[in-house]
């Protein structure tokens, strides 16, 4: 990075933040402090939803599972856009209508106090944890990039993001986090135009989907039904649409997003325009990956793409096995070079007996070059077994680094920063909102006046920060940081959604009964979670399924248990 | 609990409900997944 990149980053983000602070500082009451000023458009609430959700790990780490695994990740959102319908006709009307300021109120509602503090805490648990993993990703870019301390770059993000959301509150989210995608799209735009002029000449939009298709990295929907397989459509439609549904309907973090919209028009309109495009953004950044995939087919590309974990282990005794490594995957990538421009050219001459030959050639030295990689991540891993990020989580950076101009480079690397604390916002409102209304004004002051309660949630953000900030620096992150998000999130959410859709499905049954079979599925959930192998969007289902499940069978028990009692009183 | 009728109003050009709206939503994923579908099977 050069000053001008320098200038992008600090200028941008510097910016963007001391506008939502100087443009909310009026903002002193309790309700436009924790619910906006109630002027939010739909195209605002749109994008601060998408924002939310999209945090820097989207941008990071998705390409790199493009380039990796190929598009069939897209599936994991197939069920967004059915899960928003259902929260745009059900679940928000009820919460606009009960003027609630989080979903665990409607809770406390609709059954009883202790339910209400079930949900809050199930949220904090969980999205306290996440909130650490989402400050984490942007870190390592930035790290990587300027060569900074990891703990120092975890904390100057950190601390940032906590000034502007504590100082403006939910207004002050929404508003930086419509700049910000606005920076994201532009930046990922940018790079998607500046990939594709840096293919080969001659290799045309056909080619480049042929060769990629040859590599398995278009495989977008699987039919399978095996249970085992992580992404297939039924995955997708069926148990992404509950993580969505959990997700959108019952995550505070998101249903704030939504209830700060100006009427119920304008939070339905924002919530269609993300399950409208959803799936062609998901879509887009992984195709970027595959991209990225193709233009390394011919261009050099390192056996690892950490180069910093790669520096150190060189420096530190594995020196020689892994120049070594590298040696042989140098060989085979040139080999598969050759090969590919001869398919190339043999392809555009017509000689299909050439372009086959080329083409198996070229899948023999791929497939040595993948073993070459596979050795050198085993022997980093077993040289640093504390090193658990995933390498793919550094492609894309390295791309942007090696090959995009400067301007393009500080660009990129703002979207990444933009990305990390427009989420990181998100949950920090969300999270000192829980606290302080659901918590600290539930249980501990009830009768405190507005200005008492916004200075406690101000503090409550602050805390929410450090504690995120404290878990990003002490986590030992674990496979794909995206994948890891979501696996945190599928063990709480489907329990939290099953509480939700008793609420609003079962009218029969009550406080004690959802109580209990939440934390009974809750244990189920977290034993199976330790026992089984199956894809991690299934436990959604399960947890969600178990709670309305349970629900209905301690209900009938206590229904029976009341009418024993009344009959035998009677005799 | 029933929901005012004003909220109903989409303001949408040629969309007078909420359903005609979801059921937009809906096709617009078929179609996505169709043409995802149809990148898998071409390129694979």
């Amino acid at each position: 990075m050069n000053a001008l990149d320098y200038a992008i980053l600090v200028g941008t983000m510097l910016g963007i933040a001391a506008y939502a602070i100087w443009s909310t500082r009026g903002h002193h009451d309790l309700r436009s402090y924790l619910k906006g000023a109630a002027q939010t458009g739909w195209l605002t609430i749109g994008l601060s939803v998408m924002a939310t959700q999209a945090s820097a790990i989207t941008f990071l780490s998705t390409p790199g599972q493009g380039f990796e695994s190929g598009l069939g990740f897209v599936q994991n959102y197939f069920g967004a856009p059915l899960a928003l319908i259902i929260v745009s006709a059900v679940f928000l009307p009820i919460f606009r209508k009960l003027r609630v300021y989080t979903a665990y109120e409607y809770l406390g509602h609709r059954f009883d106090p202790k339910t209400r503090l079930l949900g809050a805490g199930l949220f904090l648990l969980q999205r306290g944890l996440g909130a650490g993993i989402t400050i984490y990703a942007p870190a390592i870019v930035l790290s990587t990039v300027m060569g900074w301390r990891l703990d120092a770059t975890i904390v100057c993000s950190g601390l940032l993001v906590v000034a502007y959301t504590v100082s403006g509150g939910c207004d002050a989210v929404s508003l930086t986090q419509k700049y910000q995608i606005g920076v994201i799209f532009a930046g990922m735009v940018a790079a998607f135009f500046f990939l594709l002029a840096k293919l080969p000449p001659g290799l045309g939009i056909t080619d480049t989907l042929v060769l990629a298709g040859g590599f398995h990295k278009l495989e977008a929907v699987d039919f399978s039904l095996n249970m085992d397989r992580r992404y297939t459509i039924w995955t997708g439609l069926v148990g992404g649409m509950f993580l969505a549904l959990s997700y959108f309907g019952t995550d505070q973090s998101q249903v704030q997003r939504y209830l700060c919209g100006a009427s119920l028009r304008e939070s339905r309109l924002g919530l269609m325009f993300n399950a409208i495009f959803k799936i062609p953004m998901q879509f887009f950044i992984l195709l970027l990956g595959v991209l990225i995939f193709v233009f390394y087919q011919f261009e050099r590309q390192p056996v690892y793409f950490n180069r910093t974990a790669w520096n150190y282990q060189v420096a530190h005794g594995s020196g020689v096995r892994l120049h070594a490594l590298e040696a042989d995957f140098d060989a085979a990538q040139s080999q598969e070079r050759t090969q590919l421009m001869a398919w190339l050219g043999a392809r555009r001459d017509g000689n299909r007996p050439a372009e086959a030959g080329a083409r198996a050639a070229s899948d023999a030295a791929r497939a040595r070059a993948e073993e070459a990689r596979a050795q050198t991540r085993a022997v980093l891993r077993a040289a640093s077994p504390s090193n658990t990020a995933n390498d793919a989580d550094y492609v894309f950076i390295t791309f942007i680094l090696d090959h995009l101009p400067h301007g393009l480079i500080g660009l990129l690397v703002t979207a990444f920063f933009a990305a990390a604390l427009s989420s990181k916002a998100g949950e920090l409102n969300a999270l000192g909102t829980t606290t302080t209304v659901d918590i600290y004004r539930h249980l501990a002051r009830r009768d405190a006046t507005d200005s008492h309660y916004v200075v406690m949630s101000k503090l409550f953000t602050a805390l929410w920060g450090l504690v995120a900030i404290a878990f990003a620096l002490f986590a030992n992150l674990a496979e794909n940081l995206i994948q890891a998000i979501n696996i945190l999130g599928s063990v709480f959410y489907g329990v939290v959604l099953g509480l939700f859709l008793v609420a609003f499905f079962l009218k029969w049954i009550r406080g004690t009964a959802v109580f209990w079979a939440a934390l009974a599925s809750q244990a189920l959930v977290f034993g199976l979670y330790f026992t089984l192998s199956i894809s991690y969007l299934w436990y959604n289902i399960i947890g969600c399924a178990a709670c309305m499940a349970l629900s209905l069978v301690l209900q009938a028990a206590i229904d029976l248990g009341g009418r024993g009692g009344t009959l035998s009183a009677q005799t | 609990m029933t929901v005012p009728p004003d909220d109903e109003k989409t303001g949408l050009p040629g969309f007078h409900s909420w359903r005609q709206v979801y059921l937009c939503v809906l096709v617009v994923l078929a179609v996505w997944i169709g043409l995802l579908a149809a990148l898998t099977r071409v390129f694979s």
